[in-house]
């Protein structure tokens, strides 16, 4: 399997953010991206298809010392 | 235990709970209290360079109204991203060097009704984006210990100037540690509180699913004394919890017999310097002298929590700053700009299922964690406080490295939303501080403070004050 690569980096930060990128940079932001996204994927294999983002504060409050 | 202090002040008020007894019994005025504040903030700005700006004339001003309240009387100052209506807040960066704040964040608010007195505002790293306290704006934050070395980032100048022994409190704010990070290697109390435990309204975001407003202090009690006042829900931010706020001072003056703490192994060893190592085992045989029990447990995912805290800071503070980076590229230092450039990049799938895993990564962290303890027990820093030099990232440029490694034990705790106290806990081997951290199930922040309460009153680490300079 390929990985993200310069010219798929650089088309998403000049061509829809409009921040310049070197060749050099583009180059290392792929390598980074690809195991930043690696990872979260792997973590996210026991993700339930219905876990909500927003669920996140609710959680919080029902882990909260009772009384 | 500890040297002696290097300097205290004639009416023995050194902490914040000192200050409010020698006011209270009248051996202190919180004008006097105002007047040694300003005179060592000026004898400390050039070796620290921990305040942007001081509020003199304003401060003595409010302390001569100082009467009721809380904290009446209490000289403090904030990191400068807390915003005062009518004042400029840099947030670390000259491209707001002249921006006037529209507003006063609740915290402030709440700390003014208390009788708190402002002294102006603090360095910190640019944009809050740093955990060294360098800045290219406004100069380094300095440690008070050895300016050579760094006060960690990114509330640089709240822990320098309550290390300094300037200020009795500071707020700061914390995304991936930048409240426990300067504490440790300064030598005070630092609290991340659980997020939503503290409203963010008026403050400067950095990734707001992460980002949490604590103080600092010398001490866990003066911890608690401002917990007490600025804790609570706020309809001007919907993310703060509506959760009851317990007794945090009361929690101060508990006993800690019959707690349990946990040690996890594995993650938070695995790259610990020896003497911080050292000075970790040391302060867990005073908890067990103290009668707490102290057991062994073992944490999931801690690898991917470090992995997650990333993708949701990096995206977040992406999208807050895309339009920046397109007008002022260059008003960036090349590390923060450089982070920020790859983060724009992050696929969008990638984001919401970090934001997704949190819940279940929570359930599952505190099913491990706390099945059987109050708390955890963890080194706050791995490794020594660096020197300025050896971390200047914008001199060698290993900028992933050098970040890694001083948020690599705090990281995790943003992720999952929960409270961490970081305590000093020894001096190692270079002569700079070392703290321990406590982290504890979502909103049992008095648990945290009971527990540091306890320790510091069994040792005397936090009774150290470097020396005024001359």
């Amino acid at each position: 399997m390929t990985g993200f690569d310069a010219s798929a980096v650089k088309a998403i930060l000049e061509g829809l953010h409009g921040v310049a990128v070197s060749e050099e940079r583009a180059a290392a932001i792929a390598r980074d991206i690809t195991t930043l996204a690696r990872g979260v994927r792997e973590a996210a294999k026991r993700l339930a298809f219905e876990e909500e983002p927003q669920g996140f504060a609710a959680t919080l409050a029902a882990l909260a010392p009772k009384g | 235990m500890t040297d002696a202090p290097a300097s205290v002040a004639e009416d023995g008020a050194e902490t914040l709970t000192e200050a409010l007894d020698a006011l209270a019994s009248g051996r202190t005025t919180a004008e006097a209290l105002t007047e040694r504040a300003i005179a060592r903030a000026r004898a400390w700005q050039p070796q620290i360079n921990a305040f942007i700006r001081l509020d003199a004339e304003a401060a003595r001003a409010a302390a001569r109204f100082a009467r009721a309240g809380l904290l009446a009387g209490v000289p403090m100052a904030h990191k400068d991203m807390i915003y005062r209506s009518g004042r400029v807040s840099t947030c670390g960066s000259t491209l707001r060097r002249n921006w006037v704040a529209p507003v006063t964040a609740t915290v402030l608010a709440r700390l003014d009704t208390a009788g708190a007195i402002d002294l102006g505002t603090l360095n910190m790293s640019e944009w809050a984006g740093g955990a060294t306290g360098h800045n290219i704006h406004f100069g380094d934050a300095c440690n008070p210990w050895n300016p050579a070395h760094v006060t960690g980032g990114s509330s640089s100048g709240s822990a320098a100037a309550v290390a300094a022994g300037i200020v009795f409190a500071a707020l700061g704010s914390d995304t991936g540690g930048s409240i426990r990070v300067p504490a440790a290697c300064c030598g005070v109390a630092g609290l991340k509180p659980t997020w939503g435990r503290i409203s963010r309204a008026g403050v400067m975001p950095r990734a707001p699913s992460l980002d949490v407003i604590g103080p600092i202090a010398r001490t866990v009690e003066d911890i608690a004394a401002v917990l007490a006042v600025i804790a609570g829900p706020d309809p001007a931010d919907p993310t703060a919890a509506d959760v009851p706020v317990p007794d945090y001072r009361a929690a101060a003056k508990a006993d800690a017999r019959g707690m349990t703490l946990a040690v996890p192994e594995g993650w938070f060893h695995e790259e610990l310097d020896t003497s911080v190592a050292a000075a970790l085992e040391a302060a867990r045989r005073v908890f067990e002298d103290l009668g707490v029990r102290v057991i062994p447990v073992s944490l999931p995912d801690l690898p991917a929590l470090f992995t997650l805290q990333a993708v949701v800071t990096m995206a977040e503070a992406a999208a807050l700053h895309a339009p920046i980076m397109r007008s002022y590229p260059g008003s960036y230092a090349r590390g923060l700009f450089e982070r920020q450039q790859t983060a724009l990049a992050i696929p969008a799938a990638t984001y919401l299922d970090a934001l997704r895993l949190r819940g279940p990564m929570l359930r599952r962290f505190c099913a491990a964690a706390f099945a059987e303890a109050d708390a955890l027990l963890v080194p706050a820093l791995p490794c020594e406080v660096p020197t300025r030099a050896e971390t200047d990232v914008e001199a060698s440029g290993d900028w992933g490295a050098v970040h890694a490694r001083m948020v690599r034990n705090t990281r995790a705790f943003n992720y999952l939303g929960l409270p961490a106290l970081a305590v000093p806990c020894g001096v190692t081997a270079n002569g700079l501080p070392t703290a321990f951290q406590l982290a504890g199930p979502p909103f049992a922040e008095a648990s945290l403070i009971r527990l540091g309460c306890a320790y510091q009153r069994a040792t005397d680490w936090h009774r150290r004050l470097p020396p005024l300079p001359s």
